[in-house]
């Protein structure tokens, strides 16, 4: 289900990025990054406000142009793709958003169904594919609800269902829990869990909340001022095993609940 | 009321109305597509094409800047070529299109530019086309609106209807003027603005009531 554009040499390496940099007016808000994920894996992106994770996310499924290197996703360079194919490409590529960006002129099937319609299956099909995506994401008995019927947990969902209708192998969650009570939170941690196990599909997410990373993340990759100064296990930094002062910074500010809080605003106070 | 005077508010009523409704719908035909236009070459928008959005902006107020009784004079020759007569209740819809065109994309941008730009550039990262966003997010988002903004639109049709009145249009100003203005006939003048207030009231309230049905699912 998963691969079928890649060599056999590239099938391990969903995602590689090689030297990456891109500057907004002069100013670099990602610098020289490289790093690779393996399929099947769960990256957590983290950093301060303002370091960069959004603008790499957008560079990943090539909402953003690079100024210069290269993302190879499944052994294909997003840079040398025509504007058809890389739409194309970006179908393979789940998105959840902090801010769900759902329609409100539609239900959650037509929310759904939005996805599948990008992705030109055909109207039969469709409700088929919806049903399956639906009860994949727990939202039975919600079909013909909006968006504004929904709490922010199921709401999510629909975001979460919407970006796997074309069975992506990628996922790219950009706080895609940020919005969400620490119940909605929990809940859905665990379904991208599920989703990351049993569909195989590679997440990499962003996140100022510790707990996310440490039920989600087998690796961690921490951004400060565009650049990658710390990519760790999620066993390592579990260990305490973390190198730089930002990371450590991040663990032991978010050991404690009112600080999360504090860390919490202060992240959601920037760009 | 004799039935005279009765057939003839009759008569001058549905004549108002086929001019608003029939303008009001070349209105929309014109000015949705050109209020997108707008809309999505502004910078950082869909298709951020500058001299386009830039051109059809002076153009559209340009001919918004045009009073429109002047427009109405002004365009008797075009009316004419258009359909072999200035006068006459179908004449009249050709001035009363070219106000509204304008007037209601100006109106209908204002609900276009406020659908979130986040969840059009969310829509387009899931490999969305150009024209899909556009078909399937900017116009049902903004669908509330741009039935707000059609019945303002109707509504300014209505007044500048019964002002067509004045190069014989036909309808309830043609009425107005023939007998209420030029053979002092107050109670017939009463009578047509009685009528002109009613309409009003009515497609206000229609479109309201449409415009909150709409609105009801959105947060
Ligand atoms: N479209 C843009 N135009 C100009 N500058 C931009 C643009 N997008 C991002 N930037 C700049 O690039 C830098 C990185 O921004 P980015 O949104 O990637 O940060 P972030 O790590 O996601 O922050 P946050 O945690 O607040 O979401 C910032 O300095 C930001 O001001
Ligand atoms: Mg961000």
């Amino acid at each position: 289900m998963i691969m079928q554009n890649t060599s056999p040499a590239e099938t391990n390496e969903t995602l590689k990025i090689e030297g990456l940099s891109k500057a907004f007016d002069g100013r670099y808000a990602l610098e020289n990054i490289s790093f690779s994920v393996r399929r099947g894996e769960i990256v957590g992106l983290i950093g301060r406000s303002g370091a960069g994770k959004t603008t790499l996310l957008r560079c990943l499924n090539g909402a953003d142009s690079v100024d210069s290197g290269r993302v190879l996703v499944e052994g294909r360079n997003l840079s040398t793709l025509k504007e058809r194919e890389l739409l194309v490409l970006r179908q393979r590529i789940g998105l959840v958003f902090q801010g769900f960006n759902l329609l409100q002129s539609r239900t959650v099937s037509g929310n759904i169904s939005l996805a599948l319609e990008i992705l030109g299956v055909p109207r039969k099909e469709r409700l088929h594919r919806i049903q399956q995506l639906i009860h994949l994401v727990g939202l039975e008995g919600h079909e013909a609800k909006y968006p504004s019927q929904l709490s922010g947990g199921q709401k999510q969902r629909v975001g979460i269902a919407r970006a796997l209708a074309g069975h992506p192998a990628i996922l790219l969650c950009d706080e895609a829990t940020s919005a969400l009570d620490p119940e909605a939170t929990t809940s859905i941690l665990t379904l991208l869990e599920t989703i990351n196990t049993e569909l195989g599909v590679t997440i990499v997410l962003i996140t100022h909340e510790m707990d996310v990373i440490r039920r989600l993340a087998h690796r961690v990759l921490v951004l400060d001022q565009g650049r990658i100064v710390e990519d760790i296990s999620g066993e390592a930094l579990s260990r305490g095993e973390a190198e730089h002062s930002l990371t450590q910074s991040f663990i032991s500010r978010l050991s404690n609940n009112a600080e999360d809080m504090e860390v919490a605003g202060y992240a959601s106070s920037g760009f | 009321m004799h039935r005279q005077v009765f057939d003839l508010f009759f008569k001058a009523t549905l004549a108002t109305l086929e001019m608003v409704f029939a303008s009001a719908a070349i209105a929309v035909f014109f000015g949705l597509p050109l209020a997108i236009l707008l809309t999505v070459t502004r910078p950082g928008g869909l298709w951020p094409v500058r001299p386009i959005g830039r051109m059809l902006g002076i153009a559209v107020d340009l001919t918004r800047a045009v009073p429109f009784i002047i427009l109405l004079v002004v365009l008797i020759p075009f009316t004419r070529f258009v359909m072999g007569t200035a006068l006459g209740t179908a004449a009249a819809i050709v001035p009363l299109s070219i106000t509204a065109i304008p007037y209601f994309a100006r109106i209908a941008e204002v609900s276009l530019k406020e659908v979130s730009p986040e969840l059009i550039d969310a829509v387009r990262a899931m490999g969305a086309t150009r024209a899909k966003v556009v078909r399937s997010v900017l116009v049902p988002e903004a669908l509330p609106g741009l039935v707000s903004g059609l019945t303002v639109t109707l509504v300014t049709l209505i007044g500048a209807s019964a002002m067509a009145g004045v190069v014989g249009a036909g309808g309830l100003g043609d009425l107005a003027i023939r007998y209420g203005y030029q053979r002092f006939n107050t109670a017939m003048m009463l009578w047509v603005v009685s009528i002109l207030v009613v309409l009003t009231i009515l497609v206000q309230l229609g479109g309201n009531w449409i415009s909150a049905r709409l609105r009801k699912n959105f947060i």
